[in-house]
């Protein structure tokens, strides 16, 4: 799989903004479009990031019922996802289900996991997918845990440009809107979460005496931070 | 996974809940803002207007025609959204809020200077035009929230606050055609103080005006 950074707009980003533009403009046979193309992404954003697993269903409810009702100020062609996470984000908050650090809601797994959980890790776990050696796969597991918790011990910005620019494959742009940053200021967290990310992970498989990464992962890992 | 059971709920749920389409809400935005815009001049023509006051008509318009360019270009961005749809951000909600203030104030004492017009006028402090600048820009204030209201489920304190910002400055082209004082302390106080404050007003009115509630 590239770096999601280099992922192209998904189709279902296009179903979905203009399905969100025709629901605008009062159609109401586009919104079960609209909820098939980003009701996952949304509910993976909510796992990522609620630790009390009932409330995602709530959330991710809210989340569309305040879409419909600020459906009329949706501007034509604008990215109707990032207004999703957005709201969904904020609704996070707001419910103070906030609190991935504790324990995320996806995998039910804690700090010191074996990598199981988590889909902040997705592209990672789909990376090595493609591994079908068992030993190596238990290897990746672990490269995986580390790599979740370095990225759940990095600052709140770093873990939230990085999980929009790599995890969802927003554009930088429109990273940064969503945001509310500017630009070189999103390039410089996506940068230096990346950075401490790939530091934290080495760092802690020397220190722990694990077995080092090997080449081929250290290869992988660069491509994914 | 995604729940048949939850898709069924919230295509139910939604079909409950009223939902203005663009077409609705831009004549009901429209409405409210022409509205709030009538109300701030006809506060402005009943105090007075339009008044030169000893100003040369060039003065006037020069001051104005500056003030104009400075506040058009802080509206464009406090008013207008990102290419994805947000409300733009706090850096640049606050650049596109002072650069104007401080534009328009050095313009106006700079014009003031060349007329000699910028002298010491202590029995002027601004407390009449902060009135007039908070009275006026505060109608539009709230017609723009009422606008809104109800419709920002994502940055209500950043709309409220360039809804606020963005009044201000249009509260100042008024009181710049209705006030004939360059002294540097009233532009201060009478002029630039108000924008700020109807920021932080409209901050804190759009935090609980704008944001969608739950329903029940």
């Amino acid at each position: 799989m590239p770096p999601t950074s280099e992922r192209p707009p998904g189709p279902d980003n296009r179903v979905a903004n203009e399905a969100m533009d025709r629901y605008a403009d009062g159609d109401a046979s586009a919104f079960p479009i609209l909820y098939d193309a980003i009701a996952p992404r949304i509910e993976g954003l909510v796992k990522r990031r609620t630790r009390d697993a009932s409330r995602i269903d709530d959330i991710v409810q809210q989340t569309f019922e305040r879409i419909h009702r600020a459906r009329g100020t949706f501007i034509r062609g604008s990215d109707v996802l990032s207004w999703a996470f957005k709201i969904a984000r904020n609704l996070c908050l707001d419910l103070g289900a906030q609190g991935w650090r504790e324990r995320p809601a996806g995998g039910g797994a804690k700090d010191g996991n074996d990598g199981k959980d988590g889909d902040a890790a997705d592209p990672i776990a789909e990376a090595v997918g493609e591994v079908v050696d068992a030993e190596r796969i238990a290897t990746a597991r672990e490269t995986l845990g580390r790599l979740v918790r370095a990225f759940r011990a990095l600052p709140e910005p770093q873990q939230l440009a990085l999980e929009l620019v790599r995890v969802e494959g927003f554009s930088m742009a429109v990273a940064a809107e969503n945001l509310g940053v500017t630009l070189p200021s999103l390039k410089m967290s996506v940068f230096r979460g990346a950075a401490a990310l790939r530091a934290a992970v080495l760092e802690d498989a020397e220190t722990r005496g694990v077995r080092g990464l090997s080449a081929a992962e250290k290869e992988q890992l660069r491509g994914i931070t | 996974m995604e729940s048949p059971e939850r898709r069924n709920r919230i295509l139910a749920s939604i079909g409950e809940i009223p939902a203005p389409t663009r077409r609705e809400l831009a004549r009901r935005q429209a409405w409210l803002v022409i509205s709030g815009l009538l109300g701030a001049l006809a506060l402005f023509w009943v105090e007075g207007g339009l008044r030169a006051t000893g100003r040369p008509p060039s003065l006037v318009a020069w001051t104005s025609l500056g003030t104009s360019c400075f506040v058009g270009v802080g509206m464009w961005f406090l008013f207008t959204r990102t290419r994805s749809g947000h409300r733009r951000g706090w850096f640049v909600l606050g650049v596109a809020t002072i650069a104007p203030i401080v534009a328009f104030v050095l313009w106006r004492y700079g014009l003031g200077q060349l007329y000699e017009l910028a002298s010491p006028w202590p029995t002027r402090p601004g407390y009449r035009c902060f009135a007039m600048s908070v009275a006026t820009g505060g109608i539009l204030l709230f017609a723009l929230l009422l606008a809104w209201r109800r419709l920002d489920p994502m940055s209500p304190m950043a709309t409220g606050a360039a809804f606020g910002a963005g009044a201000g400055l249009g509260s100042a082209l008024l009181i710049d055609l209705w006030c004939p004082v360059s002294y540097l302390p009233h532009l201060l106080v009478g002029h630039a103080l108000p924008i700020a404050f109807l920021a932080a007003a409209g901050a804190a009115a759009g935090r609980w005006m704008l944001r969608t509630f739950r329903r029940g």
